[in-house]
């Protein structure tokens, strides 16, 4: 069986509805104006025997036949009246508009009463006044002079006494025809059809617009379930909503319960995708909680890392300037000790003492300054300033003199002239003494001969950037950035921490904006320092900021 | 009174320790480095040789084992600036090179006297 679409079905049920009430309202209005018509038609009808009343009585009573011959005439005249007579009390008809019709049938006058009686129906009417109405049927053909009447043909027939002053002087009988009031009612019916028709037709374009109106919705709703059904299946999710292809244009009911059927699955999955979003979230606060915890771990063990760093500085620091010291200490012990044995021995001259003292006083000096020079670069000055990278350079330099004369490394210096660098005084310092001091490591496991370290300070757009390259070998390629880790060591049995090259790279990252990279070249590694140039602005922010 | 040769790079010290052993009625030459030190090894062997441990042009252990390796049987003290200076001892460099004493600077001076009263 084909199945209607969801827009006929609409048009069909609204249409029929409209169509059952409105043959109902019609035959209501039918029957109600036969009612009324039948009523006005008796009270027309009575009102106009009323008024050839008194004439009748008048001509009765004067016994003036004419007159009242005259008076039936005019009464018969009228277009709904069929028959008018009178009759005296005792039931013999005094005058009648046909007389013919008595005579033809060769029928006792009184017995026209008679023939009308049969078949009679009394009529509401003004009973009160004299009236008496009845509906009656004829039983007989009757033969007028202007017409003949049927049998079974229907008349009203309205009687009203004659009187003087009370006494009866006869009765006028009328008999009505139904003509008059049939025309009224086939009008008044033509008109209501008429009437009935029309608003069937409008309220039929006013069902098919609203029909469409309701069924649009939901074709749309159709429309939107059928294609997001579709997407879920791309997106192979068919286990949850079943696809829904059709065109919701040609939408028919049953596809409506699918479609409610669809939605179901689809408020069911909903329910089931809410609770896992629940449940993921739930997961989420968990996990939030455990990266909090693991943040705090890390915020720890990154302090922990600082510290140990900030001791690993101060170990080499320590270690450094117990290496600057231990010749002139040595100097100083054995020429003390040196003076005490000559003056035990009395060999101790005047002379000797003087250039021994004087020996010794060199010495201390050299210790001060030693001991003053890493003093002011652990000193822990906050502000940053413009440093000088070549002042830096000579600085570190300076203070691993003793070791690089010591190794025999030959250092080159090729500065080009610069901008100063933001930074605090000594960051770059520790950085250089770093990477010298790895450099004469390296340096060891070379012949003296090839032992060189070279400073290379160029100047680039925004930054400038300072080489420290040596010649001791280079670093094997896999340990090119591990050697930035903390506790990374290639020196474990000797003096490594591990820690120097990160806290290099921590201080020229994060301290200095800037870079350190490593590369090998030629005979060894080559440290890239890459540091922004200080500017005005940037300083005042730092400062302010 | 013994023959000693002095290898130091350090001239203060060098001087400083040629004085104390001078003090003491000792012969003593002083040369800054290894190469020196052959040089004068050639011509004549002393009774003891003072050799510091790191040194330019050749170190102590480059001396020694050139010494050994040339036969020469002298006693050799070796100093060095702290044993531990480099995180490791060195002195099992010298384990086949018949060192006699080792020194860690400074040193005592009694300490070198003792070594000497040995000889």
């Amino acid at each position: 069986m084909k199945r209607l679409r969801i827009q006929s079905q609409l048009f069909l049920w609204f249409g029929g509805l409209l169509l059952l009430t409105a043959s109902l309202m019609f035959a209501y209005q039918i029957w109600y104006a036969t009612q009324s018509q039948q009523q006005q038609q008796l009270e027309l009808n009575q009102w106009l025997v009323m008024t050839f009343v008194r004439d009748c009585t008048d001509s009765v009573l004067s016994r003036n036949w004419a007159l009242l011959n005259i008076t039936l005439e005019e009464m018969s005249a009228l277009p709904q009246v069929e028959l008018v007579y009178v009759l005296d009390p005792e039931g013999v008809v005094l005058d009648a508009s046909d007389e013919v019709v008595f005579q033809a049938n060769g029928l006792p006058k009184r017995r026209v009463v008679g023939l009308l009686d049969s078949g009679t129906v009394p009529l509401q009417g003004y009973k009160a006044q004299g009236f008496f109405s009845k509906k009656v049927e004829l039983s007989e053909r009757l033969q007028l002079s202007h017409r003949v009447l049927e049998p079974g043909e229907q008349f009203m027939e309205i009687s009203v006494l004659l009187n003087n002053r009370g006494a009866p002087l006869g009765r006028l009988m009328v008999l009505f025809n139904d003509d008059f009031q049939t025309g009224l009612l086939r009008e008044e019916i033509q008109n209501l059809t008429v009437m009935v028709l029309i608003s069937l037709a409008v309220s039929l374009v006013l069902v098919n617009y609203l029909s469409r109106r309701l069924s649009l919705p939901l074709m749309g709703l159709a429309d939107k379930i059928s294609e997001h059904s579709l997407r879920w299946q791309n997106a192979d999710r068919t286990h949850l909503v079943r696809p829904m292809r059709f065109d919701p244009k040609q939408m028919t009911t049953y596809e409506v319960v699918q479609l409610m059927e669809a939605v179901k699955v689809y408020q069911q999955t909903m329910v089931q995708l809410m609770e896992e979003r629940t449940l993921a979230e739930e997961n989420l606060e968990g996990s939030n909680a455990e990266l909090s915890q693991a943040n705090e771990a890390l915020l720890e063990s990154q302090k922990q890392l600082r510290q140990a760093t900030r001791l690993a500085t101060m170990g080499e620091v320590l270690g450094m300037v117990a290496h600057q010291w231990r010749q002139p200490l040595a100097v100083i012990s054995t020429l003390a000790q040196g003076m005490i044995l000559k003056r035990q021995l009395h060999k101790l001259s005047e002379q000797a003492l003087g250039e021994g003292l004087t020996q010794i006083q060199t010495q201390t000096e050299y210790l001060s300054q030693t001991i003053e020079d890493f003093r002011k670069m652990l000193q822990a000055e906050q502000q940053q300033q413009p440093t000088c990278v070549k002042t830096v350079c000579q600085q570190a330099l300076s203070l691993m003199e003793q070791r690089l004369e010591r190794f025999q490394v030959q250092v080159a210096l090729s500065f080009e002239e610069v901008d100063p660098i933001d930074s605090l005084p000594n960051e770059l310092l520790q950085v250089l003494l770093n990477l010298i001091s790895n450099a004469v490591d390296a340096l060891q496991s070379v012949p003296e001969a090839n032992r060189r370290l070279s400073f290379t300070l160029v100047n680039q757009d925004t930054s400038l950037l300072l080489s420290v390259a040596d010649s001791g070998g280079g670093i094997p390629n896999e340990l090119k950035e591990r050697i930035f880790e903390p506790y990374f060591s290639t020196k474990r049995d000797r003096q490594g921490t591990g820690l120097g090259l990160h806290m290099s790279r921590m201080i020229v990252e994060q301290h200095l904006g800037g870079r350190l990279t490593v590369e090998n070249q030629d005979a060894g590694a080559c440290f890239h320092i890459q540091l922004p140039k200080f500017s005005v602005d940037s300083h005042s922010e730092t400062r302010h900021g | 009174m013994a023959k000693i040769l002095v290898v130091e790079d350090s001239a203060v010290f060098r001087d400083v320790l040629i004085d104390i052993l001078e003090t003491l009625d000792h012969e003593v030459q002083g040369v800054m480095n290894g190469k020196e030190a052959l040089t004068v090894l050639e011509e004549a062997h002393p009774d003891l040789m003072i050799t510091d441990y790191i040194m330019p042009e050749m170190d102590g252990e480059e001396l020694l084992r050139t010494v050994r390796g040339r036969g020469w049987d002298f006693r050799v003290i070796v100093m060095s600036g702290g044993a531990d200076v480099k995180g490791v001892s060195f002195k099992h460099l010298f384990d086949d090179l018949a060192v006699w004493k080792f020194l860690d600077k400074p040193f005592k001076v009694p300490e070198l006297m003792a070594m000497l009263e040995d000889l």
